[in-house]
């Protein structure tokens, strides 16, 4: 039956062993023998045969007591468990997937085997590894401490997240006897569970954004350590370098490094010297290249002038001519919804015929939209536009006065607004204004068209899928996720630094290049050790465990053996 | 250990009265060997010739001898004067000395074989009517004490004396005597040397060593403090198997010269060792040394 002890520090009394035969050395005596041929001995035994000081103790009863009480001591102090039976322990370790432990990614299977060794002592492990992340699946499962060894498949690459949920899946899963182990990098008290940090304070400088200025890249970068940094960086495209450098860097301090892009390359990489924390070691960047949106202008909606200046001016808005192809169609005019089926998107404001009829009304109602949202409409003075009669299916009124709608979204993307700009301030209105910016970008991310763009890691994508013409694929460094028609509101730049690309069966929806810029992950100088307390891991292993049964015969002996060597002591005395 | 048991004690008087008793007991089996011994007229036959009846030889007569001692036959027979020569028959003289060192006293059951060979030969020698003297030495000390003293068990120093070796030279050994000195011959010195006092005055002399099987096989091992029960003295020795062998060899060494030397001087030198029962311990080189024989 294997047996463990509640208290090891117990077992230093068997120092006491050692230190009880050393004193018995030094105190011991020679025993005296009468000698009448003393003066032979003398002839025949040198001078440097003379006795030693200390001599190995012969049958000495009392240094056997002594010996028998420190080990009685020994076995009383240090607690002896005695597990029942063949005890399994459920054990389930939550990994940090978090970005930063990436940086400590060796010493966690270590420091996670030695921790189990220390819980498996007269019990057998069931061991589960779950993702700090409840979407992501188990890690695996195993017995005993080699079970460790499954923290192999962690991907550290998630940013700042709570691991709570997953650690409260995971007390589920280890039950009332079980424990739950939270294998992370930062020191984190976290309540029922045993905390097992295996970071330590690391220094680390990297990039931290991109922008683009004209043809020239501003790419920033960081130290996130506590020393002065002096690194070597260097710009790689078509597989050379194009440029190189140093740049040191304070601690905290946020450099910016700029540059051309280089004529005639799509991508380029930024390169520093590796460290410890690697993902942020890398900058990929491709040379921006949105898609723009080309507008056609109705002659009745080119009268509205402020109308003309905001198409100038929102940000890739093409207004092309008459008879070019168009993405939108942008009209004034008549009144109504869904009765002209023009074969693309159009933007419609409804004039009111009766320009002199009405006073300004003020006061609407807004639904839920992503184009209204948060938008200031209190400020809005118009004329109350007439009763629509019927709205066509799939038609939804975005702005309401009273029960008449302001602004519809058709079936499409189509939107009529019915604030007649003639007789209200809509073109002074920031809430029409960026109403209609924001349904200028709706429907520019919908053109089905190439597009060149940097995101950050696992930052949302939008791409204009074609309904009906199959799944879409990020194609990345790292490999391809694939993601269906009705998944594509989770369509996501890669988790891993570098280039990809976005298609949908054989077309290209996007060139791209994902980049770290997660510094709450980066920042490795807040990482620290932090293992449980050798009391609570004994306090887990106790349970289901019993008692010694002798441990009051134990004790009886090691008080009738300090007796005995009381009474031996005094005789010798 | 006592200072007393390391220095050695004797028993009581009234433990030696009781030896003396054994040895009586003893004496009915073994006697001493005192017929070649010289002294004044007496009961016991004498080494020279003498008026006793009992005849030793013939020669011829000569002035002045005795002319009841003509061998008249041979003078019918030869017409020489051959005479008849007669042993002596004398009061033959005992010198009892006795080592009374701490060493004889070391362990009690070499006390027991010392004064049993003493009192072996004291009443061995009054079986033979002989004049017995009794000398105590301890160390340069010398006691002679009467023999009412001896036979009430009050002849013995009280206390050991110092670790000087007895000298014998200091005896009044009385001419032509018997001296039996009982002694373990433990000290330091030329053998020859130690023994030759002995033989003076034409005397006959015989040494009965006592011994402890501690002194020839002890059971020495490690660390040892070793006390010297004559003069105290302590040493702490570490006592290996190596040289407990050298000690065997030097205690076999001692005593070879011992006996060498008695041989040379005519001394007989019979060890006895003190376990087990002393008669039969005589038979080991006493009897043969022919200081004791066999009563018939």
């Amino acid at each position: 039956m294997p047996v463990t002890f509640a208290e090891p520090l117990g077992l230093f009394a068997l120092l006491g062993v050692p230190a009880v035969i050393l004193i018995h050395l030094l105190r011991q005596h020679p025993p005296q023998a009468l000698a009448t041929t003393l003066f032979l001995l003398q002839a025949v035994a040198p001078e440097d045969m003379r006795g030693r000081r200390v001599e190995w103790p012969r049958r000495s009863l009392l240094l056997l007591l002594q010996l028998l009480v420190v080990l009685a001591l020994a076995w009383v102090l240090a607690q002896p468990r005695w597990a029942q039976g063949a005890r399994r322990l459920p054990v389930v370790v939550v990994v940090d997937e978090s970005a930063s432990m990436s940086a400590f990614q060796e010493a966690a299977q270590a420091e996670l085997t030695a921790l189990l060794e220390s819980l498996a002592q007269g019990v057998t492990l069931d061991v589960t590894l779950l993702s700090s992340h409840p979407s992501r699946e188990a890690l695996g499962r195993g017995e005993g401490p080699r079970a460790a060894a499954g923290i192999s498949a962690a991907r550290p690459d998630l940013g700042a997240h709570d691991a709570g949920p997953a650690l409260e899946v995971a007390r589920q899963r280890a039950g009332q006897d079980g424990v739950v182990v939270y294998l992370t990098d930062h020191p984190d008290p976290r309540p029922g569970a045993l905390v097992l940090s295996v970071g330590r304070p690391t220094e680390n400088v990297g990039f931290t954004g991109l922008a683009f200025e004209g043809e020239g890249w501003a790419a920033t970068l960081q130290n996130h350590g506590a020393q002065d940094a002096l690194r070597r960086w260097r710009l790689e495209a078509g597989g050379a370098q194009i440029d190189a450098g140093e740049v040191k860097v304070a601690p905290g301090e946020v450099r910016v490094l700029r540059g051309a892009f280089p004529p005639g390359a799509e991508r380029a990489r930024l390169v520093l010297d590796a460290d410890a924390f690697t993902l942020d070691d890398t900058l990929d960047m491709v040379r921006p290249r949105p898609k723009t949106l080309r507008v056609a202008v109705s002659r009745d909606a080119a009268g509205l002038s402020w109308l003309t200046r905001l198409l100038a001016r929102a940000p890739h808005v093409v207004v092309v001519g008459e008879g070019e192809a168009a993405d939108l169609m942008v009209d004034a005019g008549k009144d109504g919804v869904g009765a002209e089926a023009l074969g693309q998107p159009w933007l419609r404001f409804a004039l009111d015929p009766r320009l002199e009829a009405r006073q300004p009304a003020v006061g609407v109602t807004v639904e839920q939209d992503a184009l209204t949202e948060d938008l200031p409409w209190s400020g809005l003075v118009f004329r109350r536009p007439p009763r629509l009669e019927k709205l066509p299916p799939g038609a939804r009124t975005l702005v309401w006065k009273g029960d008449v709608p302001l602004v519809v979204a058709g079936p499409g993307q189509d939107l009529l607004v019915r604030i007649d700009p003639r007789g209200s301030n809509a073109a002074r209105s920031v809430a029409v204004l960026l109403m209609l910016v924001r349904y200028l970008d709706q429907v520019r991310a919908r053109v089905p068209r190439e597009e060149a763009y940097n995101a950050e890691l696992r930052e949302p994508l939008t791409v204009a899928a074609v309904e009906g013409a199959g799944d879409v694929e990020v194609r990345g460094e790292g490999g391809v996720a694939r993601y269906s028609q009705d998944r594509l509101q989770l369509l996501a730049a890669p988790a891993r630094p570098g280039a990809f690309e976005v298609w949908q069966g054989e077309a290209r929806l996007m060139v791209g290049a994902a980049r770290f810029a997660d510094v709450r992950e980066a920042a490795l100088v807040g990482a620290g050790p932090a293992r449980p307390a050798p009391q609570v891991v004994a306090a887990v292993r106790e349970v289901g465990q019993a008692d010694d049964p002798l441990r009051g015969a134990w004790m009886l002996a090691a008080l009738g053996l300090m007796l005995g060597t009381f009474w031996l002591s005094r005789g010798e005395a | 250990m006592s200072a007393a048991r390391a220095r050695g004690a004797w028993p009581a008087p009234e433990a030696l009265v009781r030896a003396q008793r054994e040895a009586r007991a003893r004496a009915e089996r073994v006697r001493l060997v005192v017929h070649q011994a010289r002294g004044r007229t007496g009961a016991s036959l004498g080494r020279g010739a003498g008026d006793s009846v009992e005849y030793e030889d013939h020669r011829s007569f000569v002035p002045g001898d005795d002319p009841r001692h003509v061998d008249w036959n041979a003078y019918a027979r030869s017409g020489q004067w051959v005479a008849k020569v007669f042993r002596a028959e004398v009061t033959p003289a005992v010198d009892l000395a006795f080592d009374a060192s701490a060493s004889m006293a070391a362990w009690p059951g070499k006390a027991a074989c010392a004064l049993g060979l003493f009192y072996l030969a004291l009443e061995g020698a009054r079986r033979v009517a002989a004049s017995v003297r009794v000398h105590v030495l301890v160390g340069p000390a010398l006691e002679t004490p009467p023999l009412d003293a001896v036979d009430a068990g009050r002849w013995l120093p009280a206390t050991p004396g110092d670790d000087a070796p007895p000298e014998l030279g200091r005896v009044p050994w009385r001419p032509g005597s018997l001296r039996i000195w009982v002694s373990d011959l433990l000290f330091v010195g030329a053998p020859s040397g130690h023994l030759a006092p002995l033989g003076r005055a034409a005397g006959r002399a015989a040494v009965l060593v006592p011994h402890a099987v501690e002194e020839s096989a002890p059971e020495w091992q490690g660390n040892l403090t070793l006390v010297d029960p004559e003069s105290g003295a302590q040493r702490i020795q570490r006592v290996s198997p190596r040289l407990l062998e050298r000690y065997h060899e030097a205690y076999q060494q001692h005593f070879a010269a011992l006996r060498d030397a008695g041989r040379r001087l005519g001394i007989p030198v019979a060890r006895v060792a003190a376990e087990g029962d002393l008669l039969a311990a005589l038979r080991t080189e006493a009897l043969p040394a022919g200081v004791f024989e066999p009563c018939r």
